[in-house]
C-alpha cells in the first residue's frame, strides 16, 4: 500500500514540475472557463456581479407603477428584464433563466398616491422556495426602493404638499375611512400642510423627511412571496456556471494525458524496470498510477469549482451531487489514461494520440461548444463521448439541480466507460 | 549465489540466449564480457525476473526464481539505460525507490545520505537529475541499486559512456561492494575493465558461454603466446613465445639491442582466439 501511495505521490510531484503538464491541467482549463464565461455573459442572462436577474412585471400600468419599475430597473442589485407577462416571468423563473420576478399588482399606482391609508401598494415576488436567502434579499431590495420612492416625495415639500392635498381630497371622498376618524385626519393633514409650508419656506427638507419616515405604524407597501419551483433545465443564468464545468473537463483531460505520458515515460526512460524489480506486483504499479491520476483530476476539478464559487459566484445547486459527478468523471478519465498509456509506444505518440482522441471526444461531447448550440446529429453522436456524460453530470451538480437519482445514469455511463477502458488498458499495458 | 541453468530466450527470429548456464559464486565480482548483442542484458533481465526465459531455470541462493517478489528483493540492479526521474532530485529519486521496498522514513533518509556520499553526489543531492552529467547519472543509477542493501548486485555496463573520473569511482565502488561481502555481477564489453576488476569472467557471444574462469586461467589457457619485440638498428624482431622472460634473457645478451617490448596476452586475445573476431567490432 505504501508503495502504491509512493508511486501516486511521485507522479503528482512530476506532473506539478512539468510546466507544460501543469499548464494543460490547470491554467489552460481556467483560462477556457473564464474566457468563455466572459464571452457568454452577454447572451446567457445575468453574469457574475451584475445583479440578480429578475423580471419586473407591471400589472398596474399606471404612471406610478411604471416609475417604480424604472427605479428597480436602475437598481444596482438587480438586473431587470422588463416586458414579460406574469406567466412568462413565472416560466422564466421555473426554467431557471431568471432567479425571480417582481410583480406590481393592480392598484399599485393608486395606493402609491395615497400612502397613508387604504390598501398599501402590493408587490408579489415569485421566487424558488429553495432560495430562501434570495427571497428575503429581494424583498428587502424591493421594500427599500418603495420607501426610497416615498421619501423622495417627502424630500420635495412642494410635491409633498400637493400630495397631502390630494390625500385630503381622496379622504373626503373615500367612504371606507371610519367616520369617527375623519376629524383626526383633517387635523393631521392640516397640521402637515402648514408644517410643509414652513419647511418649504426654510428649505429644510431633511427634517420633514425624517419626521415623516418615522411617523411609524403605517405600511405603504405589502410584499408577498409566491413560490415558483424552478424546474432545473436549460442554461444557467451565470455564464460561468456553464463554462466552469467545461473547464473542469479540460482540466481532467489535461491530467489524464499528463499521467498517460508519465506512464509511457516510465517505459521509455527505463524507470519501469526499477518498479518491476522492486517487490511489487503489476497491480501495485497500475494502482499507484490510477490513484495518482484520480487524486490529481479530482483536485483540479475541486480547485476550479472553488475558484468558480469564490471569484465568479457560481453556486452549485448541490455540492454532494457535484462531488459525485467529479468522482465519477475522474474515475472515467483514469480509465482513459490507462488505455492511452497502454497503446502509446512513445511520449510523442501519447501526446499526439491523446490530444487527437480527446479533442474529438470533447468536440462531439459538448466540451468545446455547448451541445445546446450543436446540430442535431452531433447531439445524437454525443452519446458515445464520455465527455458528454461527464459534462452532464457536472452540470447536474452545478446548475441543473440533479438529484442523486438523476445522476445515476450519467455516473453509471462514466463508470462503465472508465472501467472498460481501465480493464483494457491494464491488460494491454506492456511492462517490457 | 546465483545459478543460471540452460537458459534459452528468443525474440522472434533472434536467439538472444542459447542454452546459457552460469554459476556466480558468493562474494566475488563476476564479469560477463561480450560484444554488443551477445545477450548480457538479456541474461541480467532473466536473472532478476524481468524477463521469463523460454526454458531453463534461475535460482538465487537456493530460494528459487526471482519471479517471486521476496526473492527479487535480494537483488539490486543498475540497468544499462540510466533509470531515473529527470525532474526529481537525486535525494527524491532515492527516497522514492526506497519506498518501493517499504523502508521506513528514517531508514530511507539515512540510507540515501550514506549512498549519496559514497557515490560523491552529496553536494548535488538536491539538484534535479536533469542537470546532471552522464557520469553523475551513472553514479546515481548505481546508488539506486543499493538502497535496500541487496546481497546480490547486478551492474549492466555501469561505465558505458562515462568520463575516466566517474569510471574509476564506479570500479572502486564495485570493489568495495565485494569487500562488504556482496556478490557483484558486472557486464561490460571493455575487456580491460573486466581484466582489472573481475575475480571471474565469463566470455559470452551470441547467447552462449564461450569460456569461464579467472582472468589468469582464461588468459593462460586461451590467450596464446606472448609477443616479445626486440628493437635493433637493423629493425624490429617479433617473437611469439610462451616464455617471454626466458626469451628476453636470451635476446638481451646479443649486441645492438636498443629496446624491447613485451605484449602479454589478454582477454581480447582470448576472445579473438575463441571467435576469430575482435571484441571491439
Ligand atoms: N526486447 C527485445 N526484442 C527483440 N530483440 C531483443 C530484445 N532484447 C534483446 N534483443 C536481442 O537479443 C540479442 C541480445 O541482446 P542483449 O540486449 O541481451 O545484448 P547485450 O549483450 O546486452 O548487448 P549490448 O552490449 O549492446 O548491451 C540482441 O540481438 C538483441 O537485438
Ligand atoms: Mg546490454
Amino acid at each position: 500500500m505504501n508503495a502504491v501511495l509512493a508511486i501516486a505521490v511521485k507522479d503528482i510531484r512530476l506532473l506539478l514540475r512539468d510546466r507544460m503538464g501543469f499548464f494543460f491541467s490547470f491554467f489552460f482549463p481556467l483560462l477556457i472557463a473564464v474566457f468563455f464565461g466572459v464571452v457568454f455573459r452577454g447572451g446567457g442572462g445575468g453574469g457574475a456581479g451584475s445583479g440578480i436577474p429578475v423580471a419586473v412585471v407591471d400589472l398596474d400600468n399606471t404612471a406610478e407603477s411604471a416609475a417604480f419599475a424604472g427605479r428597480l430597473g436602475a437598481a444596482s442589485e438587480l438586473e431587470v428584464t422588463a416586458g414579460l407577462t406574469r406567466e412568462g416571468a413565472e416560466e422564466a423563473v421555473r426554467i431557471g433563466r431568471l432567479r425571480g420576478a417582481v410583480v406590481l399588482l393592480p392598484g399599485f399606482g393608486e395606493a402609491r398616491r395615497r400612502p397613508f391609508w387604504g390598501e398599501p401598494m402590493r408587490i408579489e415576488l415569485l421566487v424558488d422556495p429553495s432560495r430562501a436567502a434570495l427571497a428575503s434579499m429581494l424583498e428587502g431590495v424591493v421594500t427599500r426602493h418603495a420607501f426610497e420612492g416615498l421619501s423622495e416625495m417627502f424630500a420635495d415639500p412642494a410635491k409633498m404638499r400637493g400630495q397631502v392635498r390630494e390625500s385630503m381630497d381622496l379622504m373626503r371622498r373615500d367612504g371606507s375611512l371610519p367616520r369617527t376618524m375623519r376629524p383626526a385626519f383633517e387635523l393631521f393633514f392640516n397640521a402637515l400642510d402648514s408644517m410643509l409650508e414652513t419647511v418649504e419656506a426654510n428649505g429644510d427638507a431633511d427634517a420633514a423627511t425624517a419626521g415623516a419616515a418615522r411617523a411609524g405604524g403605517w405600511q405603504p407597501v405589502r410584499v408577498s412571496t409566491r413560490a415558483v419551483t424552478a424546474r432545473p433545465s436549460g442554461l444557467p443564468t451565470n455564464s460561468f456556471a456553464l463554462t466552469f464545468p467545461q473547464g473542469v473537463i479540460w482540466g481532467m483531460m489535461g491530467c489524464a494525458l499528463g499521467f498517460a505520458v508519465t506512464m509511457v515515460m516510465e517505459r521509455t526512460r527505463g524507470t519501469l524496470v526499477r518498479l518491476r524489480v522492486a517487490p511489487l506486483s503489476r497491480a501495485h504499479v497500475l494502482a499507484g498510477k490510477a490513484v495518482g491520476c484520480f487524486v490529481v483530476t479530482t483536485s483540479v476539478a475541486v480547485l476550479l469549482m472553488v475558484i468558480a464559487r469564490v471569484a465568479f459566484g457560481v453556486q452549485p445547486t448541490s455540492v454532494p451531487v457535484l462531488a459525485a459527478a467529479i468522482a465519477c468523471s475522474s474515475a472515467c478519465f483514469v480509465g482513459i489514461m490507462m488505455l492511452l498509456a497502454a497503446v502509446s509506444r512513445t511520449e510523442a505518440a501519447g501526446n499526439g494520440l491523446g490530444w487527437g482522441v480527446l479533442l474529438l471526444l470533447a468536440m462531439i461531447g459538448g466540451g468545446m461548444v455547448p451541445l445546446e448550440f450543436m446540430p442535431g446529429f452531433i447531439k445524437t453522436l454525443s452519446v458515445v463521448s464520455p465527455i458528454r456524460w461527464s459534462l452532464l453530470a457536472l452540470e447536474g451538480g452545478v446548475f441543473r439541480g440533479f438529484s442523486f437519482g438523476q445522476m445515476a445514469a450519467p455516473c453509471a455511463v462514466l463508470l462503465g466507460i472508465g472501467g472498460a477502458a481501465f480493464a483494457l488498458g491494464a491488460r494491454l499495458f506492456r511492462v517490457d | 549465489m546465483l545459478r543460471l541453468s540452460n537458459l534459452r530466450k528468443r525474440f522472434g527470429q533472434v536467439v538472444a540466449l542459447d542454452d546459457l548456464s552460469l554459476h556466480i559464486p558468493r562474494g566475488c565480482i563476476f564479469g560477463l564480457l561480450g560484444p554488443n548483442g551477445a545477450g548480457k542484458t538479456t541474461t541480467i533481465s532473466i536473472a532478476v525476473g524481468l524477463l521469463a526465459p523460454d526454458s531453463g531455470a534461475v535460482d538465487l541462493d537456493g530460494l528459487g526464481t526471482p519471479a517471486r517478489a521476496q526473492v527479487r528483493a535480494r537483488v539490486g540492479v543498475a540497468p544499462q539505460a540510466v533509470a531515473l526521474y529527470d525532474d526529481l532530485t537525486a535525494r527524491e529519486n532515492l527516497d522514492f525507490f526506497a519506498r518501493l521496498y517499504e523502508m521506513p522514513r528514517a531508514a530511507r533518509r539515512e540510507r540515501a545520505d550514506a549512498l549519496l556520499a559514497r557515490v560523491g553526489l552529496s553536494d548535488r543531492a538536491d539538484d534535479r537529475v536533469k542537470g546532471y552529467s552522464g557520469g553523475m547519472k551513472r553514479r546515481l543509477n548505481l546508488a539506486a541499486a543499493l538502497l535496500h542493501d541487496p546481497p546480490l548486485v547486478l551492474l549492466d555496463e555501469p561505465t558505458a559512456g562515462v568520463d575516466p573520473q566517474s569510471r574509476n569511482a564506479i570500479l572502486d565502488m564495485a570493489r568495495s561492494l565485494r569487500d562488504e561481502g556482496r556478490t557483484v555481477m558486472y557486464t561490460t564489453h571493455y575487456m580491460e575493465e573486466a581484466q582489472r576488476l573481475c575475480d571471474r569472467v565469463a566470455i559470452i557471444d551470441r547467447g552462449r558461454v564461450l569460456a569461464e574462469g579467472t582472468v589468469e586461467q582464461l588468459v593462460g589457457t586461451l590467450g596464446g603466446s606472448s609477443v616479445v619485440t626486440i628493437q635493433t638498428d637493423e629493425g624490429d624482431t617479433r617473437i611469439e613465445t610462451a616464455d617471454p622472460v626466458g626469451e628476453l634473457g636470451r635476446r638481451l645478451a646479443a649486441p645492438g639491442v636498443r629496446g624491447v617490448r613485451v605484449e602479454r596476452p589478454d582477454l581480447e586475445a582470448v576472445f579473438l582466439h575463441l571467435t576469430g573476431r575482435s571484441l571491439r567490432d
